[in-house]
């Protein structure tokens, strides 16, 4: 079936470069300044949402953002999804 | 024409009766009410009654003790980052930044829900919405305690029972004849050797927080009693002893 192919990125780029970009997108995620700078970003918009605008739903998917950014690094080194 | 006999007392249906199953109606009921209240409505402790007062409790206790967990869970994690065994935003050596929002990450659920519970507990003026208040309190200081009873007990377990030196040396053993590389058993049972004080560090440090986390909202409706205090003294709010 041609467009179950077509959405194999594996037929639009290299598999070398689609590992690269996943790669890249991870360490942007949770290694780094921007890391840092986003979860601080949802820590404080927990905080913000959880009790200022009392909107605990927000609150708490932002705390659990925040958390994830942290300790995402470790959770993806220990099952071999991030090289650096 | 109909006859004009309105009079005070409007009997409330027995479907009207409030029945909070979540802390945002608890808190919901209290607000309206503490409205009510300050309007001019005398409401007296009585009309709240002992499957209410329970019902509060409950839902106090629940709410508390859910997001106490959550709080101790992630205790452990965040001592060993400020420890240096686990790694935070990738570095295994964290930069005070990193310490301190690892420290965040510990203890602001607890905080934010201390500083949201402390928002509610001011609702009260009269001696209804003050019982709803002493009654989620109440469940909320006992969801509190218990949550670090448990968790001081269960990582007092963990480092003397679960993570004994016999216990880890079977574990060990386990792993070898599970056909584990030898150098990643050694790595695991050195890192968790090492790792193991910090339950100990974790359990005394919920206890510190549980502690301040049942102090916020309890100061919290002591500073409303004085402002009310105040309020009934101006003569800008009558309420009935």
């Amino acid at each position: 079936m041609d467009w179950l192919t077509s959405i194999n990125p594996l037929t639009h780029v290299g598999a070398g470069e689609y590992a690269t970009f996943w790669q890249t997108l991870f360490a942007t995620l949770f290694l780094g300044i921007w890391s840092r700078i986003f979860a601080t970003l949802l820590l404080v918009l927990s905080f913000w949402f959880g009790v200022r605008r009392r909107n605990l739903m927000m609150g708490f998917w932002t705390f659990l953002g925040a958390g994830s950014l942290a300790y995402g690094a470790a959770v993806m080194r220990f099952f071999g999804l991030l090289a650096r | 024409m109909a006859k004009d006999d309105a009079t005070d007392i409007m009997p409330m249906p027995a479907g009207q009766e409030i029945h909070p199953k979540g802390l945002l109606e608890a808190i919901s009921f209290i607000e309206q009410n503490f409205s009510n209240e300050l309007g001019g409505a005398v409401l007296k402790d009585t009309f709240l009654t002992t499957k209410q007062r329970l019902e509060f409790f409950e839902v106090g206790f629940r709410s508390s003790f859910l997001s106490g967990l959550i709080s101790a869970l992630l205790t452990p994690i965040a001592l060993g980052v400020i420890e240096r065994y686990i790694p935070i935003f990738g570095d295994a050596d964290p930069s005070r930044f990193d310490m301190v929002f690892a420290f965040m990450l510990a203890v602001g659920y607890s905080l934010g829900f201390a500083i949201f519970l402390a928002y509610a507990c001011t609702k009260f003026v009269g001696g209804y919405t003050r019982a709803m208040i002493r009654n989620l309190l109440g469940g909320v200081v006992a969801g509190a305690v218990l949550k670090a009873i448990l968790a001081f007990l269960g990582f007092h377990f963990l480092y003397f029972v679960m993570l004994s030196d016999v216990n880890m040396q079977k574990g060990a053993q386990l792993l070898y004849k599970a056909h584990i590389p030898r150098n990643a058993v050694v790595s695991a049972y050195s890192w968790l050797y090492d790792f193991k004080p910090v339950f100990l560090t974790s359990a005394w440090f919920i206890l510190g927080v549980t502690l301040v986390f049942i102090l916020i909202p309890t100061f919290s409706m002591l500073l409303a009693r004085l402002r009310n205090r105040k309020l009934i003294k101006a003569g800008l709010v009558h309420v009935e002893e």
